[in-house]
């Protein structure tokens, strides 16, 4: 085996969300993961498809254009790597699925055959936040800046539940995400209700407005009280709400929201410009500037 | 039996959505095994904010009721919660995926409109967001490939992709019929009443 | 000669089996068979019948075809043993498992005849089973000190026994003497229970080993070996006169496991005033060996190197009171790790009078007096995610609490979320209604989170009355706690070997009728050693067990019935194997010859299925018995399948598929055995050998075994038959392990129906 063969590689699932609209995300997964030393390949994937919405249409077809992408990945025998709750809960359910029943398999198999694919379920599906925890030592080397950041951790719903996808990880009381930003010099804050539902999930974002609006106010309402400097998420769908909708609210929070995978980037010094951090709703700039005083803190150390 | 009848019968036997059959597929999900203690309403994040009924749901459908065309159905973020929590193992989240399921097949749903967007996006680009010039452009200037490789830029692949997804018949199933009420919902006011009244049951039919 | 006694039930077994062709065809059978009928068989005349058959015959044995043994075999027994040997017959099952599964007439009457021609082989073989009286000690172990334990042990001393008390704490008294009052009756639990500790103290008749533990259980019922450790006190016992002076210069400040974490205690320290034994203890994980103690001792009685030490007891029978614990709910949605989020157990350690706070109700973080106070019911109850049964207790405690508290305080807030309030028992419905009269608000709804609030609580639950979710704020939220077996129960199921539930809690041999028996002779269990229960019960439960203990040891003899396992010495070459495998230590391979202790085993006839040169067998259900029987069977309809089916469960499934009128293949014939490990893979060959188109085993579901492994055990054998049937051709396939339970009539009738699928 050629040492590039035996380097841990996966391949990335960005999803609709972090590849058309936060390109920051992408962009800091690459970076973030190549200083970490995993290497990432790319493949034609299509829309995971949306949990909420795709799959309350119809579960086998959910599950078909699912393993449908999976099928891209076992083609290179490799496991998928997605950055995002919700297509980490669709591939993973999908997967499970075909998995489980014999009458599945048979049901994608007959479907794929006829545009010339196959599977076999072999192929695992993770998230990227395990990846990075496995890795918590060589984030820790990677790391350029101690970010010296109050975060407030949001996970999302379909990272922890159904909890099944995660047996050594207590869904009332996780501490995952929380490793990583410490590891990045952050301070992950306490806040009251902190493992709840951002409110854009099962196509309420899109066809319930009013309601996704609401439960979000509540979450904000929280982490405002926390004192944290940013929220910070682990899916793009969940970053988009609390991103983009913040504007909606009559409440003007104006709290930063970062995807672990930009706190992670900007930790390993990649400058915000570079990360097109502009493209959030909800201004940086602050959260910027104390990374810059952290930095020159350290650096005067030095 | 008149041949309508027969017919009719004949149908349920074959269409698992029907509701005699449908509820086999509830019952996967445990709802036979609910105490209603009410621990899924309790935590629901969209519950404290709107109608949806967990709990009532359950009910209903245990009850055998026919409530695909109920709104509430679509106020669920399936977060989870009360699956995870539930202290009897129904999988509450999967029993409303399943009545949306059922909302779709019988065309006799409640559904936002905004939903049949989405499914012809799916088709169209293979992505339930596709990418907008502006961001070709923040791409480029990032040091990201304008285009991203995936199957939206790959037109064999579409292609492909689109002759499953006609092959699953799913744009044809979701744009079929959207009457419940008898108008789809663009915006809805969330706290309204259950729009199942108790006493439904067997209602079942069509409108087809 | 063998006498066939074919029993018409009236329509019971008459109605679809042609009792008069059977008996022509059993008379015409062989010379030395001879077959009678009657209508029932148990009435007195069908007794007269059997008793004037076997006299002016001189008869045998006898083979009784007549209905399942589980029915009427006691009454076919103890007749016969009238006139000869108890256990010179057979029955032959022909009602549940023949005629009441067997639509068809011919079939019905065919299927009979195989059936007994089985049982007709087996009683050739049957020999006298003589008894034997072995000597009992008259001393009882009682392991657990608490309500049940002392209750027990006053009861036996009270009848002359002796009693040995072993307790794990450092005090006598158990949970009880934890709480402030109980209920229905408001009572104080200590001035209730501080009597009978004091009486268990002075009482001559025991001896109480505090910090100890029951390590082995060895020896035979009447005489258990017992060893138990002794863990250090750190002070000597026969000096401390628990005068206090260690405790009040000690200068180490830990918290106080008695009070669970609610009230912090010295190094040094007795949990409570009325402790038994009243002596200080020194806790060894907080003491930082500064000498202080040492120094201020008058009596001399500081220990710091006290070793633990062992030591053997000899007991006839054996009380376990071991009782239980509570689930620890902390990081999961009630997240009992916020100091204000408690125990019922820990608001009793804030309750009693000598708690931390003088009985003042006050919360942990700030010492403030809630201003409201919410009762979480069924926390971690009912659920399949902690434990699926329900406590039992809990509604009436929290009930019991909540007056208490309002009664002292009307101007504070209490509120209990319940799913139902379960009130059965006497003057409890008065209790829960006067609770509501108070004012104390009952929010019927399963709590779905306590979400932490600084010091504060919100509690997420729907009012399921009006559907309406509900946010709670609370100062104070006290756990109703489901309740599990305690480490000490737990532990009893290995050193004892007494069974266990799925919920670990100790299994009676009988939960209705034989709630305190143990499937161990001369084992007993009392209290919530058994199941979560209030204290009535549990004092009830210990007058049972001491009134069983009193029974069994009430001469010096016990006789017992010697249908055990039994060596032929001159085959037995002393490998040992047959000890190993028993888990009742029932081999004595002390002696020249290795022997059974007759009351020790307990027949299930393992160390049979085990032994390399068959030297050890079961008297009832020998070797060549059981091939006997299926030779009978096979020779009658050789197209049969045979079910090796174990007394406990199996054979009772196939009852109770008979009694449900269920249909099963006229292929299938039961041979009963006493346990699925006493099934030998020679057994699952054999009858394949003779032309059976399958063979298969019903056992208990696995962990439930009545003989601890024996599913197991034949698990393995099954697999092993498997693989020689594939390599002689034949096909593992048709051999099968069913686990099922006494009560899955229906899974016995799936069993049957697969083999009958597979060996077409």
């Amino acid at each position: 085996m050629s040492e590039a063969e035996m380097q841990e590689t996966y391949s990335l699932f960005p999803g609709c969300i972090a590849k058309n609209m936060y390109p920051s995300i992408e962009k800091s997964t690459y970076t973030v993961f190549e200083k970490i030393g995993v290497k990432l390949l790319n493949h034609r994937y299509s829309c995971c498809p949306a949990p909420g919405v795709f799959r309350g249409y119809d579960r086998k077809t959910h599950m078909t254009l699912g393993v449908r992408n999976i099928v891209m990945a076992r083609q290179d025998n490799v496991d998928v790597m997605t950055i995002c709750n919700g297509c980490y809960g669709s591939l993973w359910e999908a997967n499970e699925m075909f998995r489980k029943s014999k009458e599945n398999q048979d049901f994608v198999n007959e479907k794929l055959a006829k545009i010339g694919l196959s599977y076999d379920g072999k192929t695992n599906v993770l998230h990227f936040v395990d990846v990075l925890h496995k890795h918590l030592e060589d984030v820790r080397n990677a790391k350029e800046v101690d970010l010296g950041l109050k975060v407030a951790v949001h996970y999302g719903c379909h990272y922890l539940r159904p909890s099944e996808k995660h047996p050594d990880i207590n869904p009332e009381s996780p501490h995952v995400i929380e490793d990583v930003v410490e590891a990045l010099g952050c301070e992950s804050v306490d806040f009251k209700n902190k493992l709840s539902c951002c409110g854009a999930g099962g196509g309420v974002w899109s066809g319930a407005e009013e309601l996704g609006l609401r439960v979000l106010d509540e979450k904000l309402k929280n982490v405002r009280d926390s004192g944290a400097d940013c929220i910070v998420n682990i899916c793009p769908f969940c970053h988009m709400h609390l991103d983009q909708s913040q504007g909606k609210l009559e409440e003007r929070y104006k709290i930063p929201v970062l995807h672990l995978s930009e706190l992670t980037g900007l930790a390993f010094g990649i400058r915000p410009k570079h990360l097109a951090m502009h493209t959030h709703l909800i201004s940086t700039r602050d959260i910027e500037k104390k990374i810059k005083k952290s930095k020159k803190g350290s650096d005067s150390e030095e | 039996m008149s041949e309508a009848e027969a017919k009719k019968v004949e149908q349920m036997e074959e269409d698992p959505y029907e509701l005699e059959q449908f509820h086999k597929i509830l019952e996967d999900s445990k709802i036979l095994s609910c105490v209603q203690c009410g621990k899924c309403t309790g935590g629901c994040p969209a519950g404290r904010q709107s109608r949806i009924r967990i709990r009532e749901l359950v009910h209903l459908a245990h009850e055998g009721h026919d409530i695909k065309d109920c709104k509430e159905l679509w106020l669920c973020t399936t977060c989870y919660n009360c699956q995870e929590r539930c202290p009897k193992g129904v999988d509450t989240t999967e029993a409303i995926i399943s009545l949306r399921n059922r909302a779709i097949r019988k065309g006799d749903h409640n559904f936002p409109e905004i939903h049949t967007t989405a499914i012809t996006s799916l088709r169209d680009q293979a992505d339930g967001f596709p990418l907008s010039p502006d961001v070709e452009s923040i791409r480029s200037v990032i040091g990201l490939p304008k285009h991203p490789h995936d199957l939206a830029h790959d037109p064999e692949g579409l292609k492909k992709f689109q002759a499953l997804m006609d092959d699953l018949g799913i744009v044809e199933l979701v744009m079929k019929k959207q009457c419940g009420e008898g108008k789809p919902w663009k915006y809805v006011d969330i706290k309204y009443k259950p729009s199942v009244a108790r006493g439904t049951k067997k209602e079942g039919e069509s409108n087809e | 000669m063998i006498g066939v006694f074919i029993c018409f039930c009236g329509q019971n077994i008459g109605g679809y089996i042609n009792v008069p062709e059977l008996t022509d065809y059993f008379n015409n059978w062989r010379d030395d068979v001879v077959a009678f009928n009657t209508t029932f068989l148990c009435s007195e005349i069908g007794q007269d019948l059997i008793k004037d058959k076997i006299e002016e015959l001189n008869l045998d044995a006898v083979v009784v075809a007549s209905c399942s043994p589980k029915h009427h075999g006691g009454i076919f027994q103890n007749c016969i043993g009238q006139k000869m040997n108890q256990y010179r017959w057979e029955f032959a099952n022909i009602r549940e498992q023949c005629a009441w599964v067997t639509p068809n007439k011919k079939n019905a009457t065919e299927k009979a005849k195989a059936i007994i021609a089985g049982a007709i082989e087996k009683a050739m073989l049957m020999n006298d089973i003589g008894s034997t009286r072995v000597p009992v000690t008259k001393d009882v172990l009682i392991i657990g000190g608490g309500i049940a334990g002392m209750h027990g042990s006053l009861e036996l001393t009270d009848k002359g026994f002796h009693v040995h008390m072993v307790e794990k704490k450092e005090t006598i008294g158990g949970h009880m003497v934890q709480f402030d009052r109980v209920f229905p009756t408001d009572d104080c639990a200590m001035c209730t229970s501080s009597p009978i500790l004091a009486e268990v103290a002075m009482d001559p008749l025991i001896d109480i080993y505090s910090l100890s533990e029951v390590i082995e259980v060895k020896g035979r019922p009447g005489e258990y070996r017992v060893t138990i450790r002794r863990n250090p006190r750190y002070i000597d016992e026969s000096k401390c006169t628990a005068c206090g002076d260690c405790t009040t210069h000690c200068p180490v400040e830990a918290w106080s496991e008695w009070h669970y974490g609610m009230a912090t205690r010295a190094a040094t320290y007795k949990p409570l005033a009325q402790a038994v034994p009243l002596k200080n203890r020194i806790e060894k994980e907080s003491c930082i060996r500064c000498g202080t103690c040492e120094n201020v001792c008058k009596a001399n009685a500081i220990m710091y190197d006290q070793q633990p030490e062992e030591f053997e007891i000899t007991v006839g029978a054996i009380m376990i009171s071991t009782g239980y614990d509570i689930l620890d709910l902390s990081n999961t949605e009630y997240h009992q790790e916020h100091p204000n989020v408690i125990s019922h157990l820990q608001l009793e350690a804030i309750k009693v009078p000598s708690g931390p706070t003088a009985g003042e109700i006050l919360r942990p973080s700030d010492g403030k007096m809630p201003k409201h106070l919410v009762f979480v019911l069924c926390a971690g109850s009912r659920d399949r995610r902690h434990n699926v049964y329900c406590s039992k207790v809990c509604c009436m405690y929290t009930t019991k609490n909540a007056r208490l508290i309002k009664s002292e305080h009307p101007e504070m807030k209490i509120t209990i979320c319940y799913i139902d309030v379960r009130a059965a028992g006497r003057g409890y419905e008065e209790y829960f209604d006067k609770a509501r009269e108070m004012g104390i608000n009952y929010v019927r709804g399963n709590v779905s989170e306590i979400v932490p609030n600084g010091e504060d609580l919100i509690l997420r639950v729907e009012d399921t009355f009006t559907g309406e979710p509900l946010e709670m704020e609370a100062d104070l939220v006290v756990l109703s706690s489901g309740m599990i077996p305690s480490q000490g129960t737990r532990d009893m199921s290995e050193v004892i070997h007494v069974v266990s539930g799925a919920d670990k809690f100790l299994a009676p041999v009988h939960v209705k009728i034989a709630p305190v028996d143990t499937a161990n002779t001369g084992v007993y269990i009392a209290g919530t050693v058994e199941a979560p229960k209030p204290i009535q019960e549990c004092i009830t439960d210990a007058g049972l067990v001491a009134s069983r203990i009193s029974t069994f040891l009430k001469d010096p003899e016990i006789e017992i019935d010697l249908k055990t396992s039994k060596i032929n010495p001159e085959i037995c070459i002393k490998c040992g194997t047959c000890a190993d495998n028993c888990v009742y230590d029932a081999i004595d391979t002390t002696g020249e010859d290795f022997k059974v202790q007759d009351v020790s085993c307990q027949a299930c006839g393992k160390c049979s299925v085990v032994c390399p040169t068959g030297a050890i067998d079961l008297q009832l259900f020998t070797e060549d018995q059981l091939i006997k029987q299926v030779d009978g069977i096979l020779a009658e309809d050789k197209d049969s399948i045979i079910g090796f089916c174990c007394y406990q469960c199996g054979y009772n499934a196939a009852d109770l598929a008979g009694t449900a009128k269920a249909f099963i293949d006229p292929k299938i014939k039961v041979v009963l055995v006493p346990c699925s490990g006493r099934v030998t893979i020679q057994h699952m060959l054999y009858p394949f050998f003779k032309g059976a188109k399958g063979v298969f085993v019903a056992a208990c579901l696995e962990g439930q075994c009545h003989y601890i492994d024996g599913n197991l055990q034949a698990k393995e054998k099954v697999k092993l038959a498997k693989k020689s049937l594939d390599l002689m051709g034949i096909g593992g396939r048709k051999l099968n392990l069913f686990n099922m339970s006494s009560a899955e009539g229906p899974k016995f009738v799936a069993a049957s129906k697969r083999m009958v699928e597979i060996c077409q």
